[in-house]
């Protein structure tokens, strides 16, 4: 299964402005949130997304997902799962994609 | 306490030095500085600045959030003789660039998010790094004599007006204010205050120098919101807060909403009927649940900036807490009047300070003369000779009465007075006082329309009510004023909420405008069932930036355009503004606004700190309980463990505290590691546990607590606040022992760490030493209730790393894993 999700940045940027401090804390682990930029931070709510549609369900928090570099790879981790993404940004957009491996 | 000019007032702290200067808690860290290294980091700052080029008379910019590094700056400033030109973070970059171009600051210091785009002009730092840039710099004062006569701050008023003015403050001006006020109210040196008006303001800026002369504590946050004041309040044991009193009302209101949610509102009402009776003490108590809300110190709140309506006065006094007002204006540096933290309630300003003189003109304007009155508008002549009378009084522009024994009641700006056709002179305060305490008038504020022979007084009103119940309201409200104060026209404010300016006072000059243009009454009675004002439609409408949208009870959230990234913002703002938290995952494509609303109704109250047991930590219990670990327990733990500790040196010269990490493969790890570190260690050493072993075994709970100082970690949910817990422990000069892997390892192997003590190593920047035990797996498996079998295990102690602050979690954390699996 494949998943994809397209941010738009600057929409991002407001709602990350408005949820303060409370929405990094549910959007991002600790290691994540480690750069507080903007377009990097979106990239890896894209990857979220795409991560759920990939899983076909929505965990019970979205720090259940965790994205982290693996051999300078980006990969998702959730539970006992690890499924490849891949980030990209151009402009005001940054959209990411999921696969999670058929069992 | 009187000073010639800021030298001496920075001096003073070396006699104050022992005491707690600033606490700020940016993230999960708490920053303190005693008066003495305040002192010492203002003197580093006096020397950065003037290794920057900054010399006397020289203008330096400030646009950023209250923090210990503001104030640093400021006195930095104020010891080289420089100008420091205070700009309120919520203005705009246009704004910003005004009072630039007029001050032509050679040095702008903002905050990390705001404004970027001031670097493109000047010459611009962060201040959240000021404490990195000034480093290297020596702490002694500069070499640089002051006459008291310098400009110590640029204040500008009202940005928003088409040529907003700078008001040049003296230190001298500075100093003789804060001397007077100093004098009316008797600051103890331990009070604790909560710093939440921005410092470009005149008056939170006089306060905190009031304060800090005394050496009472001020605390910081990062970030201004009603929630975060509320756990500060709690946290910090605060007993002053200076205020706008819109923060007054809102916090009475949200008491208020909570008696309601939790049926103690006939409760409340009866205790606020007797209070009036008792003494303040029995007040406190009455009022008890309401005091533990605000964390159950606080005292005095003074506030400035407007007029306390006198109900809210009046219901903080009948809690129990002092609600004090002062007058004044930025031009009088700023305080003219306060009332006295000994005399009874009144409603008045209060008297005049000590060395400010003042007279009513013919008119009915307050004049003021005193060492307080500011110099000068910057670069301004014609404006600064306009604002004094021939013989030198300043004009206020407040029109008010002065009492034969010296009470000031100010009835309103002389710009906002309405002449009507008669001559007779209205005062808008004077009607929304009486306005406000109408049911069904949400907001009102009053100004002159201006009809062919004069002005007639008109009514702005924001209400959930129709119109007919408007009209009634309004005539009601006329029957309890003067003839003369009736109000003859009114129309709905098209917007939730007035206009207001940055010290949240109604605008009203907007708002006299908008009236003025000729109102269309139907512009906000666009058809929509939701009530005005409903919090929660609020917080949604803020998500889709759109202070209109209509959401009715059963729409679908997603179905108005609350996606899954809006849906966390709205969460999130929940929690902030009415503290109530609703898990993510009760939350969906299908929830409707109804269903949001019974979620918040029985949503959980946001634990304003963290409540663990704590007994552990106290001096008997240590007593007792190393010693039994020193003998009982050790000599029961040796029986079935034979140890072997390799590495014993690399803990020489060790700063405490530190953090102890180690590998996790046995239900005796923990003690073992204990045992094997030095004694003047252990006897300081925290162990972290899983919080579902802890709550499931209890014995091993208590146990663990009394010989292993241990505390629980929530490995399951939001990991912040045990991380949050764990600092606080190691701010008291606890070591902490933590194993990484958070769980047993199954086969002995080393697992992954979890990048929480990344955060904690990076973040406190404490030394972290390794521990590796090895033969110890399977002695005492965490099924087992007995030891298995004999072990002879081996303790390696690496060598203390740290980590700096740019470093990321995660790689810090496998640092760490690759270090131990080395050892």
């Amino acid at each position: 299964m494949i998943g994809i999700d397209l941010v738009y940045i600057p929409e991002f940027a407001k709602q990350l402005k408005l949820g303060g401090d409370i929405f990094l804390q549910k959007s991002f682990n600790a290691a994540e949130s480690n750069s507080k930029n903007t377009e990097h931070l979106a990239g890896i709510w894209a990857a979220k997304e795409a991560v759920i549609k990939a899983m076909g369900k929505r965990p019970n928090k979205l720090t259940d997902i965790l994205i982290v570099a693996k051999n300078e790879r980006p990969v998702a981790r959730v539970g006992d799962h690890e499924l490849e993404i891949s980030i990209s940004h151009h402009g005001d957009y940054a959209v990411a994609v999921a696969k999670k491996e058929d069992q | 306490m009187k000073f010639k000019n800021f030298t001496e007032y920075v001096n003073n702290f070396g006699n104050i030095s022992d005491r707690s200067a600033t606490t700020i808690k940016p993230f999960i860290k708490t920053y303190r500085q005693t008066y003495g290294e305040f002192q010492q980091q203002i003197y580093r700052s006096a020397n950065y600045l003037l290794d920057q080029g900054v010399k006397k008379g020289d203008r330096v910019m400030v646009v950023a959030s209250n923090c210990p590094e503001w104030q640093e700056l400021n006195l930095g400033c104020q010891l080289i003789g420089a100008t420091l030109v205070p700009v309120d973070a919520r203005n705009s970059l246009e704004t910003t660039l005004n009072f630039a171009k007029q001050t032509t600051p050679g040095l702008v210091f903002r905050g990390k998010y705001i404004l970027p785009k001031l670097d493109k002009k000047f010459k611009t730092e962060i201040l959240e790094n000021y404490n990195d840039l000034i480093k290297d710099y020596l702490p002694k004062p500069p070499n640089i004599r002051l006459s008291g006569q310098e400009n110590a701050v640029i204040i500008f008023t009202s940005g928003t007006t088409a040529d907003p003015k700078g008001v040049v403050l003296t230190q001298q001006n500075l100093l003789t204010n804060a001397d007077g006020v100093l004098r009316a109210i008797d600051v103890d040196p331990n009070w604790r205050i909560l710093s939440i008006l921005p410092l470009s303001h005149s008056y939170e800026f006089i306060g905190e120098l009031c304060m800090m002369a005394k050496g009472v504590s001020v605390f910081y946050l990062p970030r201004i919101t009603p929630l975060a004041i509320a756990r500060a309040l709690n946290d910090y044991k605060i007993t002053i807060l200076l205020a706008v009193p819109q923060l007054l009302t809102l916090f009475k209101q949200r008491i208020q909403q909570t008696a309601i949610l939790e049926k103690q509102d006939k409760a409340l009402n009866f205790a606020f009927k007797i209070a009036p009776f008792l003494p303040k003490k029995l007040k406190r108590v009455l009022f008890g649940k309401v005091h533990k809300k605000l964390g159950g110190k606080l005292e005095i709140v003074i506030t400035g900036g407007a007029p306390i309506p006198t109900d809210v006065a009046d219901f903080w006094e009948r809690m129990g807490v002092r609600a004090l007002q002062g007058y004044g204006l930025t031009e009088t540096a700023p305080i003219l009047t306060v009332n006295r933290v000994k005399d009874k309630f009144r409603d008045s300003q209060g008297l005049a300070l000590y060395n400010v003189k003042l007279k009513v003109a013919d008119d009915g304007e307050i004049l003021a003369k005193g060492p307080n009155i500011f110099k000068e508008y910057w670069q301004n002549k014609a404006q600064t000779e306009a604002t004094f009378t021939k013989d030198g009084w300043f004009k206020t522009g407040d029109m008010g009465k002065i009492s034969d024994d010296g009470w000031l009641k100010i009835q309103g700006r002389a710009k906002f007075v309405i002449v009507l056709p008669s001559g007779m002179n209205v005062f808008p305060e004077d009607i929304e006082v009486v306005a406000e305490k109408h049911k069904d008038i949400k907001e009102i504020c009053i100004v002159g329309v201006k009809k062919a022979d004069g002005e007639e007084v008109f009514a702005s009103v924001i209400s959930d009510k129709n119109d007919k119940k408007i009209n009634k309201a309004i005539k009601e409200i006329n029957e309890k004023l003067e003839d003369f104060q009736h109000i003859s026209d009114w129309a709905r404010w098209p917007e939730e909420q007035h206009p207001r300016t940055l010290l949240l006072k109604i605008d009203r000059k907007n708002v006299a405008l908008w009236a003025n243009q000729g109102v269309n009454k139907n512009i906000s009675q666009k058809g929509g069932s939701i009530a005005s004002g409903d919090p929660l439609v609020n917080v949604l409408r803020l998500s889709l930036d759109d202070s209109r949208a209509i959401i009715s009870e059963k729409d679908r959230l997603a179905d108005v355009g609350i996606d899954s990234l809006r849906r966390l913002a709205v969460i999130s703002l929940i929690e902030e503004q009415l503290g109530i938290s609703i898990p993510e995952s009760k939350i969906d494509k299908t929830t409707t606004l109804s269903d949001l609303r019974k979620l918040v109704v029985h949503g959980s109250h946001v634990e304003s700190s963290n409540k663990r047991p704590s007994w552990q930590y106290s001096k008997p219990i240590r007593i007792i309980g190393n010693m039994l670990r020193e003998t009982l327990v050790r000599g029961l733990i040796r029986i079935y463990v034979k140890t072997t500790v390799e590495g014993t040196e690399n803990l020489a010269g060790l700063k405490q505290p530190a953090i102890f990490i180690f590998n996790h493969v046995d239900s005796f790890d923990a003690p073992v590691v204990y045992q094997s570190l030095p004694k003047a260690i252990r006897d300081n050493l925290a162990v972290a546990g899983a919080d579902d072993m802890l709550v499931r075994h209890m014995v091993l709970t208590l146990v663990s607590r009394l010989f292993y100082a241990a505390f629980n970690l929530n490995r399951q949910d939001n990991i912040l606040p045990s991380l949050e817990y764990t600092v606080s422990l190691l701010d008291k000069g606890w070591n902490i022992a933590i194993a990484p892997e958070g769980h047993v390892s199954k086969d002995g192997k080393l697992q992954k760490f979890k990048s929480g003590i990344g955060l904690l190593a990076v973040e406190t920047g404490l030394p972290v030493v390794i521990v590796k035990t090895s033969g110890l797996a399977g002695t005492l498996p965490l099924d087992k209730k007995w030891p298995q079998h004999f072990s002879h295990v081996t303790v390696k102690i690496g060598q203390p790393i740290q980590f700096s602050q740019n470093t990321s979690y995660e790689k810090a954390a496998k640092q760490l894993h690759k270090l131990m699996a080395k050892l």
